[in-house]
């Protein structure tokens, strides 16, 4: 799981340039980097004094020994320079003695002997009293070689005699004692020179002990003062590294470090909680996984910018979630460019953003509002006199609808008294206080210069010393007019309402009259008539008999039009009781009510089955009682007559009654005439009747929503529709 | 022949007067028939007050009472008669013209015992009087105190 490895807890987050960075971060510490460094190059410096001394030593002691063996080969040269003038003395004494020529042979090596072995001592030996030593001790053999030369040569030129002459003279032997006395004293002086210089490489060798043994103890008491330091620190370090990942374990806001490589390297728990993944889960992936697809060009941008040393002050993209939603989160980035890593802190910004997305949207909204909504709405400042009159304002802000709803044109930042210079004086009252106490206010006023009324809702704006007043408002000129012309027709309504209620009190009481006063001298002739006829007992000739029969009939008519008047009147006058009707019951009360006209008459009646209606039973009882009274009536020279009543379907929610019969019919030409009132289309002398029935069944009909028609066939029937309302409940 | 009770008639129109007296007494019912010409007269007979202050004792058997009539109309006479209760025994019948839905109404409000429209046709009329008046002024058993003729005769 784990495929990165942490990196190591807080690096240096700065990063300074130079020598220093490396020192620092094995030193973070900075009151105790100095001695720590001091400590350590001190006590390196010690160590490496010690060991060049010693070096040095060495050396000397190298060249010391050297010099003790030159002095030991010194003295070996000058014991082999005596023996071989030793060899050439007992040669030349054997020449002698014997005069043999083999003597020679040793005597001569013995010559290039001496001088190469003297050669060779001069190349060795170094110091100046030595070199004339050698040079009296050469000088000394020359000339002893010299002697014991001259005796060969004498032993040869003249014989033995000669040269044991010359030997026993004892030159030679003066000289051999010369030789070896020198060579004594090269010898010891050569002996004094190795004494000395094995002195001083006894000194030089306990000197470079001692400088060792000291140089390496202050180096170890500096290391263990160095070694201290960094115990110290590093306890100190610790505690530190706690105090901060306590602080990164607490806080709130998410902190990590990631790496160049485009993964977290560390996070805070802030992240777990914040994004729901583990801290596993969200090392294992590039963070760029995480990263909205929309905003990952920006983050790879921003990455960009971080790779090449720029910090991120403020950087927001979109991370999703375990869940799958998004949270909106905010970086502060410090790269740290020789490392490749990062240090940020994030801040879960989402609600912050919708809350600014809401505010912003509902500023948008607000401004829609504004400039869309067809009322009228202005801010003005008020301008007050010395006094602190309001004597004037200015418009600050118009929206769009403000032209149209005043007439007023480019009114932004003019004055109200440029643009209508009659403006009424409360306007600028109103504002004014408004303006002053803060006060909203709304109230209906008209602008005469503006011809125009106006509803208005105004309130303080801003601060109160600003003195601005915002205005919403409404042309209500048109309305003001509507309702003005309202209050006019309603007053033409009430005095035509009164005239009805009086024309209607006026017909009640005319039809009362009616009832009375027309009624009674009616009965009054017809009772005189009778009274005469009694009076008169038979004795009125036939004609006069028939004339009285003829008031009687007439006024007997009228009493029947007066009746029949007055009905129809209280008919529409009356209140309509609205119930459940079953038309089937009605009928057949209706049909035993007509009786009278019905006994002795061959009736054939078709009725159907008809549902239940909604109406005032006794309206509709006079409605059946008219149509089939009709029916009845005009069928009256059938035989048989045939009555057929039914329903004919239906028409807007309504079924259609009909009552057809076989009679008289009528000419469809006067069909508009059968419902009006009085009118008839049969004379008296054909069919009795006022004329009011069938004005009756309309009115009555009309009443209860429907409507009535008829077809007819003259002398050959009529059929009489009206609708009527299906009841609910049937 | 039963004993006849006394009919009090009220009625402004003297022709409806004559018509009803004629067919009251063309069946022998008017015996004592007394005719008033409006409300006023017709409140002073039974309070006995101004020119009936002096009248006979004993209450009609009935009032037969026309509706349409100057000064006080037949509704008030009902009323006034219906709210005293000396009065409201005595049975009120109005004969009136009018089928005028509101006075039916009223005058049953009021307590009347009968309401009677005149019909136009004199026979109807005679006969509707000629019912009336048999019947409360001979089948009808009055309220103790109203005035039979025969009773007067007896005395």
């Amino acid at each position: 799981m784990n495929a990165r490895p942490a990196a190591g807890l807080y690096p240096t987050a700065t990063s300074g340039p130079g020598s220093n960075s490396s020192l620092r971060r094995f030193f973070p510490f900075e009151e105790a980097r100095w001695p720590l460094v001091a400590a350590f190059v001190g006590a390196l410096g010690l160590l490496g004094t010690v060991a060049w001394s010693d070096w040095r030593q060495f050396r000397r002691m190298e060249e010391a020994a050297a010099l003790v063996a030159k002095t030991h080969e010194v003295q070996a040269g000058l014991n082999r320079l005596l023996s071989v003038v030793q060899d050439v003395e007992t040669g030349s004494r054997g020449f002698v003695l014997t005069g043999d020529r083999v003597f020679l042979e040793p005597f001569e090596a013995g010559l290039k002997a001496a001088v190469e072995e003297e050669r060779r001592i001069e190349q060795l030996i170094l110091a100046d009293e030595q070199k004339a030593n050698l040079r009296v001790l050469e000088s000394l053999i020359a000339n002893r070689i010299a002697v014991a030369g001259r005796t060969v040569e004498l032993r040869q030129d003249a014989g033995f005699e000669a040269a044991q002459h010359a030997v026993a003279s004892g030159q030679g032997e003066a000289l051999m004692g010369a030789v070896r006395a020198q060579l004594a004293r090269m010898d010891a002086i050569e002996q004094t020179l190795l004494d000395q210089r094995s002195a001083a490489l006894r000194g030089e060798a306990n000197n470079t002990v001692l400088l060792s043994i000291g140089g390496i103890g202050v180096s170890a008491a500096l290391f263990v003062v160095a070694f201290a330091l960094v115990l110290r620190g590093n306890r100190r370090r610790q505690r530190v590294q706690r105090e901060l990942d306590r602080f990164f374990t607490l806080s709130l806001d998410m902190l990590c470090i990631a790496g160049t490589d485009g993964y977290f390297k560390r996070l805070s728990p802030a992240f777990r909680e914040t994004l729901g993944y583990t801290t596993d889960e969200l090392r294992a992936r590039p963070f760029l996984d995480f990263v909205h697809p929309d905003d990952r060009a920006a983050t790879l941008a921003e990455m960009e910018k971080l790779s090449q040393g720029v910090p991120t002050v403020r950087f927001e993209n979109r991370y999703q979630c375990q869940d799958g939603s998004w949270r909106w989160l905010s970086w502060k980035t410090q790269p740290v460019v020789a490392e490749g890593l990062l240090y940020a802190t994030a801040r879960d910004v989402t609600e912050l953003r919708r809350a600014q997305e809401a505010l912003s949207s509902s500023d948008a909204r607000y401004h829609t509002l504004f400039s869309s909504i067809d009322e009228g709405f202005c801010i003005i400042e008020m301008l007050f006199d010395e006094q602190d009159k309001p004597v004037d304002y200015r418009f600050v802000e118009v929206n769009p609808s403000f032209e149209k709803q005043t007439g007023l044109r480019d009114a932004l930042g003019k004055r109200m008294r440029e643009l209508a210079p009659g403006h009424e004086e409360h306007w600028f009252e109103i504002y004014g206080h408004i303006a002053t106490t803060g006060e909203a206010v709304r109230f209906q006023n008209r602008a005469e210069q503006l011809h125009r009324s106006y509803d208005v809702y105004a309130f303080r704006f801003g601060e109160p010393k600003q003195r601005q007043v915002a205005i919403l408002f409404r042309d209500i000129t048109e309305r003001k007019e509507a309702e003005a012309k309202i209050i006019q027709l309603n007053a033409d309504l009430q005095e035509r309402a009164a005239q009805l209620t009086e024309a209607n009190q006026e017909l009640e009481s005319f039809s009362y009259s009616v009832s009375h006063d027309l009624r009674a001298p009616l009965r009054h002739v017809h009772g005189y008539v009778e009274m005469l006829q009694r009076a008169t007992d038979g004795q009125l000739s036939q004609q006069a008999q028939r004339y009285l029969n003829t008031i009687t009939e007439a006024s007997v008519e009228m009493g029947q039009l007066i009746d029949d008047l007055l009905a129809f009147s209280r008919m529409s006058r009356t209140e309509m009781r609205d119930s459940h009707v079953p038309l089937d019951e009605l009928m057949q009360d209706t049909i035993r009510g007509l009786e009278m006209a019905t006994t002795g008459r061959n009736i054939v009646w078709q009725i159907a089955s008809l549902p239940a209606v909604v109406g005032d039973p006794s309206l509709l009882r006079q409605v059946l009682t008219n149509l089939i009274g009709n029916a009845v009536k005009y069928s009256r020279t059938r035989d048989p007559a045939q009555i057929e009543i039914g329903c004919a379907g239906e028409e807007d929610g309504r079924i259609i009654l009909f009552v057809r019969d076989n009679g008289a019919g009528f000419d469809m030409q006067y069909a508009h005439k059968l419902f009006g009132v009085f009118q008839r289309l049969h004379r008296a002398d054909e069919f009795e009747g006022t004329g009011i029935g069938l004005a009756t069944v309309r009115r009555i009909v009309a009443r209860h929503g429907g409507r009535v028609w008829a077809e007819g066939v003259l002398d050959q029937g009529a059929t009489f529709y009206c609708t009527l309302k299906r009841s609910p409940s049937a | 022949m039963s004993s006849l009770q006394r009919i009090l008639l009220v009625e402004d129109s003297p022709r409806d007067a004559e018509l009803a007296l004629d067919a009251l007494a063309a069946h022998h019912l008017a015996n004592e028939v007394v005719h008033v010409r409006d409300g006023a007269d017709a409140l002073d007979y039974l309070y006995r007050r101004g020119t009936f202050s002096g009248r006979s004792n004993g209450e009609p058997a009935v009032v037969l009472l026309d509706l349409k009539m100057p000064k006080v109309d037949g509704l008030e006479v009902l009323r006034q008669m219906k709210s005293d209760p000396h009065l409201r025994v005595i049975p009120v019948v109005v004969m009136t013209s009018s089928r005028e839905e509101g006075d039916v109404l009223r005058s049953y409000e009021l307590g009347v015992n009968a309401y009677v429209v005149k019909p136009v046709k004199f026979q109807e009329f005679v006969d509707a009087v000629r019912q009336v008046g048999a019947f409360w002024a001979v089948i009808n058993e009055p309220p103790p105190g109203s005035l039979r003729h025969s009773d007067s005769a007896r005395s």
